[in-house]
């Protein structure tokens, strides 16, 4: 990837506390205007990952950079062009919304004040709290921490987005409303999130990095992740000589195996293939060739990324 | 910067060390002067000084030293204000998170702390030692108590130097511990610990205690010395003093440039 199409980059990057790596040789690649999901269990080291691209912590080995700078050494000219919502966003109690969005815009920018008022009103209607702004944080709840934890983000139109579990304490109609917000910068700025609900991963984010132990087990592309860590797989519900069938489709040499579920003339097949385009081809012939078997559904199995995920962190922890 | 949605706005230029100090100042300053916190502490701390020396300035024969020395004395108690006001500034905002978002944004370390310094140090100074000593100044004049206002001045720097000392402690103490109880218990510890030194007054000479308090069979403390004239019994507080506020200073700075968020 050109490195000017590259946003975040870190090589090696490590953090080691009491000699545990928390972190370990990450080498992450986000390029720019993708909405990059970042992947892992409870500890796996996504916020920690986080806090280094911030300089909020230091990194103990490697390097990493963010629009071409260097995380340590160019910390604060990164941060102006980055807005980041925590994992659990707290603000300063005796102030409002409005307030705390006056005062983030007060690190980024100056200018007449109605311009900056109008800009904190976009906010608050971007995020929904238009008719809260000049409520004190204080008795917001955990959604709405939230949604002001986005708009906080955002009110300086940042290049890059980090957001830390954006949608964890929101019901399902606030995660959507932030879905659709992230889906909106896709077009201005790069989104970087943590998240644990992988279905809004899968319908926002084109490019993903899964994490477990403080390592990368998995990087790229959606559609590639998917592809290279499932097996391609068919299912077919067939009766007649269910044994036959399996005989048959074994024979082919794009078939890896054939697990049967049920018993007597009906049952299920899974196919394990390992060649897609032969099987596409020729599959449905090969069945059917055989006049006594009767076809009652027939599908591709598509791969969810929550099956990668669990696949991949199982398969580290030695699980399966 | 992405010119999204903030056209006809410039980009703060501030760098360095000061990154992000102008923001984070206003409301620091706002926290003192635009609340009830100004005059309620000039209120309070008037009242503690001038009500406790009305007794002795409206005695039958008022006795300048007794007067200033009492003074001093009752500027200590302003040193547990201090305490308790600094105890939250830093340790707080680390617990509760507004640390590790204010320093996302681009803010530069030294520039939070000095947003935690500035502002406390004005906003104690002025309330618990400036504007009662002025008022002290007026009573004194309607009392009939001449006063040299330069030396009185001097004295009350010195006083306000001890409030410093407990102000610096306590923010060092907030960059070093994660929880108040050491941030609080420390500096009260100190400050009221200093008088079991009482056996040791060659020790204590060089405290912040001997500043206000009269030591080792002298007649008065430091600032009642400075203020009414009479030989300082040693100027060796005010240089450790001093010196104190500066090293605390310096590894509050250097603490913080290393803490974790």
């Amino acid at each position: 990837m050109d490195r000017d199409e590259t946003i975040v980059r870190t090589e090696n990057l490590t953090k080691t506390y009491d000699d545990v790596d928390v972190v370990r040789n990450l080498d992450l690649v986000v390029p720019r205007h993708s909405i990059f999901g970042f992947l892992g269990p409870n500890g796996a080291g996504k916020t920690t990952t986080m806090k280094m691209l911030l300089g909020l912590i230091r990194s103990t080995a490697g390097s990493g950079t963010i629009f071409g700078l260097d995380i340590e050494s160019d910390s604060a000219d990164i941060r102006s062009r980055v807005g980041y919502l925590p994992q659990d966003p707290k603000f300063y109690d005796h102030m409002t919304a409005r307030e705390t969005l006056r005062f983030a815009a007060g690190f980024f920018f100056s200018g007449p004040k109605n311009r900056i008022e109008d800009r904190v009103s976009e906010m608050l209607e971007l995020v929904g709290l238009s008719g809260k702004g000049d409520r004190p944080v204080k008795t917001f709840s955990g959604g709405e921490m939230q949604r002001l934890g986005i708009a906080q983000a955002q009110i300086h139109g940042p290049d890059l987005l980090i957001l830390d579990e954006p949608a964890a304490a929101l019901d399902p109609l606030g995660r959507r409303d932030v879905l659709s917000i992230l889906d909106q910068f896709r077009t201005t700025s790069t989104v970087f999130y943590s998240t644990h609900i992988l279905d809004d991963v899968q319908r926002v984010s084109d490019t993903v990095c899964i994490l477990n132990n403080g390592e990368i087990v998995a990087q790229g592309p959606i559609g590639t992740i998917l592809e290279s860590e499932t097996e391609a797989s068919y299912s077919a519900e067939v009766q007649g000589d269910v044994e036959r069938a399996k005989a048959t489709l074994l024979a082919q040499s794009w078939v890896d195996r054939v697990t049967v579920d049920g018993s007597g003339d009906s049952a299920a097949l899974t196919i394990a293939v390992s060649d897609t385009d032969a099987a596409d081809s020729q599959i449905q012939r090969v069945l059917l060739a055989d006049d006594s078997l009767v076809v009652r559904e027939f599908k591709r199995n598509k791969a969810s990324l929550e099956d990668v995920f669990v696949d991949l962190v199982q398969e580290e922890r030695g699980d399966v | 910067m992405s010119d999204v949605g903030v056209a006809g706005l410039d980009r703060v230029s501030q760098s360095g060390w000061r990154t992000g100090l102008s923001n984070l100042m206003r409301p620091a300053f706002g926290a003192w002067w635009r609340t009830s916190q100004w005059w309620v502490q000039s209120l309070l701390w008037t009242l503690v000084v001038n009500g406790s020396l009305a007794v002795v300035i409206w005695s039958d024969a008022p006795d300048g030293l007794d007067v200033f020395t009492l003074y001093g004395i009752m500027t200590m108690f302003a040193a547990i204000a201090v305490a308790i006001i600094m105890q939250e500034e830093v340790v707080g905002e680390k617990r509760s998170g507004t640390a590790a978002w204010v320093l996302s944004m681009p803010v530069s370390r030294p520039a939070f702390l000095t947003a935690k310094l500035v502002p406390n140090a004005v906003g104690v100074v002025a309330t618990m030692v400036a504007i009662p000593s002025v008022v002290l100044l007026v009573h004194l004049a309607l009392a009939g108590i001449d006063v040299s206002i330069p030396r009185f001045a001097v004295g009350a720097s010195v006083a306000a130097l001890n409030l410093l000392f407990y102000l610096t402690l306590t923010l060092m103490l907030g960059t070093l511990f994660d929880s108040a109880g050491p941030v609080i218990a420390i500096p009260l510890a100190f400050a009221f610990g200093q008088q079991l030194l009482g056996s040791l007054p060659d020790l204590l000479t060089y405290l912040p205690w001997s500043l206000i308090v009269p030591i080792g069979g002298d007649e008065t403390s430091v600032v009642g010395a400075l203020i009414t004239g009479v030989p300082v019994p040693s100027y060796a507080a005010i240089v450790t003093t001093s010196i104190a506020c500066v090293v605390f200073t310096v590894i509050a700075y250097w603490e913080w440039k290393r803490t974790e968020l």
